[in-house]
């Protein structure tokens, strides 16, 4: 195999297999918004926090009000099950009956989260199965499982959700085959009902 | 740069949100040559342009193309190095590499694939901005901020890594 050879293939194989990655449903501008926002209070928690520390150490209770408007809210200890307890959860005993292209299996945590968001979860599953431009449709898109991941309000929680789904063979997305795992950020104004998601691979 | 909607995340607005989702498709296929992950692909491009957005409040970004491809490589040159594949030699094919039928072709840009895939990740890096960005020796250069000559070497080496991976899976079909 001679340099131009190996050249061309190069450039050929990468073209072609950068077309498969497609991008998932959604806006990236608020994905990214989000993001940042997240990376922006990190950032200024990590820079508090020592100095807060410090202020608190040497007995100036004025500056500590720098410390918890800086440091992220954690969640309460029942809106973050740990896996032991959210096993110990019982199943639905009388579960939804399935919907075309969905099914309707209750996840195995079942608390805390306010229904709409839930109701909201579940739609935005159930749009996989149906086509969109630049994306086809699932054969299937089930949840699974969930948990919170972190919460600051009902209105701003970020949900740990596996999913399973399953494409059309020889189709490429941004999803796997079967077994997913998404963050996904529930926000919504103080006077909405509806939540916006954003969906990501980490946090 | 840009305005939030006072009721959450659900109206993104400006210069940079425009940019992003003009621009978001061709970074997501960047980010997959660059990882050879869906998942680890838009977790990179999430994550490059978030700094991108961050930066864009502070200051102007003449060219947030080019800063957030830079972001992107040497992001995933340092945070996916650890996360190689171990998938390094490709699966039996079923003719020579240089058969004109079109499924040949096929096979052996899968075959390549994988083979991209088994390489470092700054020599993968070099290969993707030369072979798909189609940038010459001193921008890549300037991109992943080494000499000209490494960017010469860690080509060379690709090459040679490339080939015998190619060379080897030829030998086991013979």
């Amino acid at each position: 195999v001679n340099d131009t050879d190996l050249d061309e293939l190069l450039a050929d194989t990468l073209h072609r297999h950068a077309a498969r990655a497609l991008p998932l449903p959604g806006d990236p501008a608020v994905w990214v918004a989000r993001r940042a926002a997240r990376r922006r209070r990190r950032i200024v928690a990590a820079v508090a926090a020592p100095v807060a520390a410090a202020a608190a150490f040497a007995g100036f209770a004025l500056l500590g009000s720098f410390h918890t408007d800086a440091v992220l809210p954690v969640p309460p200890a029942t809106h973050a099950p740990t896996p032991t307890a959210s096993a110990a959860i019982p199943q639905p005993t009388n579960p939804v009956p399935e919907e075309t292209g969905h099914s309707s299996d209750e996840p195995s945590v079942v608390r805390h989260v306010p229904a709409a968001g839930l109701k909201r979860l579940r739609a935005a599953v159930h749009q996989l199965t149906e086509p969109m431009p630049g994306r086809p449709a699932a054969l299937r898109a089930r949840l699974v499982h969930y948990q919170v991941d972190s919460w600051r309000s009902p209105d701003d929680f970020t949900l740990l959700v596996t999913l399973d789904l399953h494409f059309p063979p020889q189709t490429a997305l941004a999803w796997n085959e079967g077994s997913n795992g998404r963050f996904v950020h529930f926000s919504r104004g103080p006077h909405s009902q509806t939540y916006q998601l954003e969906w990501a691979t980490s946090r | 740069v840009q305005a939030v909607s006072e009721k959450g995340w659900s109206v993104v607005e400006g210069e940079l949100a425009d940019f992003v989702r003009g621009r978001y498709p061709a970074l997501l296929r960047r980010a997959l040559l660059l990882t050879g992950d869906p998942g680890h692909a838009e977790d990179l491009v999430q994550e490059s342009l978030a700094k991108l957005w961050l930066a864009g409040r502070r200051q102007h970004i003449d060219n947030p193309e080019g800063y957030v491809l830079r972001i992107m490589v040497n992001g995933s040159v340092s945070r996916w190095r650890r996360l190689r594949p171990v998938d390094t030699v490709a699966a039996g094919r079923d003719d020579q590499l240089g058969g004109t039928d079109a499924a040949d072709r096929v096979v052996e840009q899968d075959q390549m694939w994988r083979a991209i895939q088994s390489l470092p990740a700054r020599q993968r890096a070099v290969v993707v901005l030369r072979f798909y960005e189609d940038l010459p020796e001193e921008r890549i250069a300037e991109f992943l901020g080494v000499a000209r000559g490494t960017v010469r070497s860690q080509m060379a080496k690709a090459r040679v890594h490339l080939r015998s991976i190619i060379t080897d899976t030829e030998g086991a079909d013979r």
